[in-house]
């Protein structure tokens, strides 16, 4: 069984308020991708669709070819990771023994280990945990339970930046061990971006953009020259922000440059920089804003 | 293979988890039993046996241990990967399974009761008169409101000594609707929010009157038809309690 996702014209609705607006996307099994999108973007709405927490308005999501909604087989190879504030009293060991017993993929000699890298206690209660603690607990449990497709909807809140470096190591080593789908929603885009092979960003509700890490970030570019030379050098093109300080001029620009636009620049004395994804994330989202 | 046995995993983890709950309780209500019974002893009062005393609130603890389940179990079932279907069945089986357990444990304390009475040749009278009385037709003098709240805190209860099989089935139905019950309010609260789930309430008191009217009324007319009766109203509110939950949205 292949785990592809396939979502078509999928809308969500809470009352009136539209949180996903006829998303079309197909990911295919076995890769990471980085779900990115600004507060209220619809990540998580779309992320508790994927894990069957609801059932969409309209549209269609197919994983593995099967509607996941009510189906045993797909929902026990999902796992949706999210931070809940834990109130349970189960201890640590406990807690872990659910996810052997439901998830068809549990690895219990991998739970021991990252259960000891985490520095967790099998026999503290749940609750007693601290907020780090609780995410490292969760996260042991997504990576363990080994589910074709895992997601993580920021996992990562409270643990220490030493902790999230683990998470993240852990992540990638048993991603190349076992590929499978893995699914990860963060505002913490730059401390993350290397996971990612491919990425979607969604803002207010739609898919602003999809596409793999290399060439999403290929597409944007600074053009930093003369402001004049700037400006008449990038007309034409998807600008998505600009900067100046006296005569000098920094603009943003989204879409490929070509190796002949590339020579011309050099002949203006342009300088091209590289973006990262987070300027790139922050430039998308910010100009859908100014476009209102 | 392995989805198709998950229901019965739901069944086995509710059934330990409530009847860890369910531990204390009957250790409390043991203990509580015993005082009155040492009290009866010494005042030369009669009293109920522990079947008749555990009765009322082994139905008032399974229908809170209904709400309480129904609004915290699923969704921690459906965050590991199980349906809501496979759930709902699970926690069926569970309850039953309960009810089982509660009876059998108030049965063993009332035997071993008995023994400690003969072997000690205790001056003990038990007395279950009082025990046994129909909410409904107890209060038929009553007004309206009276006989709501009657029915509302007093189960129908037939003694073993009367007929021990009735008595058995009547305690094990009572503790499954009486879950069913808080379960359907849980459910109801869990789906609509607070304002809709007051209207599960005023159904949860129309059912237990009607409850209590399918067993009193019923049993002077047939004992089999309030046997048969209240199997329909328990498939009916299980019924009701899958309608609401089979399709409901998880919170996180």
């Amino acid at each position: 069984m292949t785990y592809d996702i396939e979502i078509k014209n999928l809308t969500l609705k809470y009352g009136n308020f539209e949180a996903l607006k006829d998303i079309n996307l197909k990911l295919p099994e076995g890769k990471i991708y980085g779900l990115i999108g600004r507060n209220g973007a619809g990540k998580t709405s779309l992320l508790s669709l994927l894990a069957s927490f609801r059932e969409p308005t309209a549209g269609s999501i197919r994983i593995a070819g099967e509607n996941p909604f009510e189906n045993p087989e797909i929902m026990q190879n999902v796992v949706f990771i999210y931070h809940r504030d834990y109130k349970e009293e189960d201890k640590v060991k406990r807690f872990l023994d659910v996810a052997r017993r439901f998830r068809p993929n549990y690895d219990v000699e991998y739970a021991k280990y990252l259960v000891k890298k985490f520095k967790l206690d099998w026999h503290k209660p749940v609750n007693k945990l601290s907020k780090g603690m609780q995410s490292a607990l969760d996260v042991t449990m997504g990576l363990a339970s080994r589910a074709p497709i895992t997601i993580f909807d920021e996992a990562y809140l409270g643990m220490d930046a030493p902790t999230r470096e683990t998470f993240y190591q852990e992540l990638l080593e048993d991603h190349r061990k076992y590929p499978r789908t893995i699914i990860l929603s963060t505002h913490l885009v730059a401390e993350m971006e290397y996971l990612f092979e491919e990425i979607i960003i969604l803002d207010q509700g739609k898919v602003l953009l999809q596409g793999d890490y290399e060439s999403l970030v290929s597409k944007g570019a600074s053009v930093i020259g003369a402001a004049a030379t700037v400006d008449a050098f990038v007309a034409g093109m998807k600008k998505l922000g600009e900067k100046r300080l006296g005569n000098t001029k920094a603009a943003i620009i989204f879409g490929e440059l070509n190796e002949e636009k590339r020579r011309e620049a050099g002949r203006l004395g342009l300088e091209i920089g590289k973006m990262t994804l987070q300027e790139l994330f922050i430039y998308l989202t910010k100009g859908e804003e100014n476009n209102e | 293979m392995n989805r198709r046995k998950n229901y019965l995993k739901v069944a086995s983890d509710l059934f330990f988890v409530q009847g860890r709950w369910t531990k204390w309780f009957l250790v409390i209500i043991t203990l509580v039993y015993i005082k009155q019974a040492v009290f009866a002893l010494l005042n030369n009062n009669p009293e109920e046996d522990f079947y008749a005393f555990s009765f009322v609130s082994s139905n008032i603890y399974m229908f809170v241990i209904g709400i309480i389940a129904a609004c915290v179990m699923l969704s921690y079932y459906v965050r590991n990967g199980v349906t809501r279907r496979d759930y709902f069945k699970g926690a069926l089986l569970a309850v039953i399974g309960l009810s089982l357990a509660i009876i059998a444990y108030s049965l063993v304390i009332t035997g071993l009761e008995r023994l400690i009475i003969k072997l000690g040749n205790l001056p003990l009278i038990i007395d279950n008169k009082a025990a046994e009385l129909f909410a409904w037709t107890d209060y038929d003098e009553g007004v309206l409101v009276a006989k709501i709240i009657g029915a509302l805190v007093i189960s129908p209860f037939i003694d073993l000594e009367s007929n021990w099989l009735v008595s058995l089935v009547l305690a094990c139905l009572n503790f499954v609707a009486s879950y069913l019950i808080g379960w359907l309010i849980g459910a109801g609260y869990y789906r609509f929010g607070w304002l809709w789930g007051f209207g599960f309430i005023g159904t949860a008191i129309v059912l237990m009157v009607l409850w209590d009217y399918i067993w009193s009324i019923g049993f002077e007319i047939s004992q089999i038809g309030s046997i048969l009766g209240s199997v329909v109203f328990i498939v009916l509110v299980s019924g009701l309690i899958y309608t609401i939950t089979s399709r409901v949205a998880i919170r996180l």
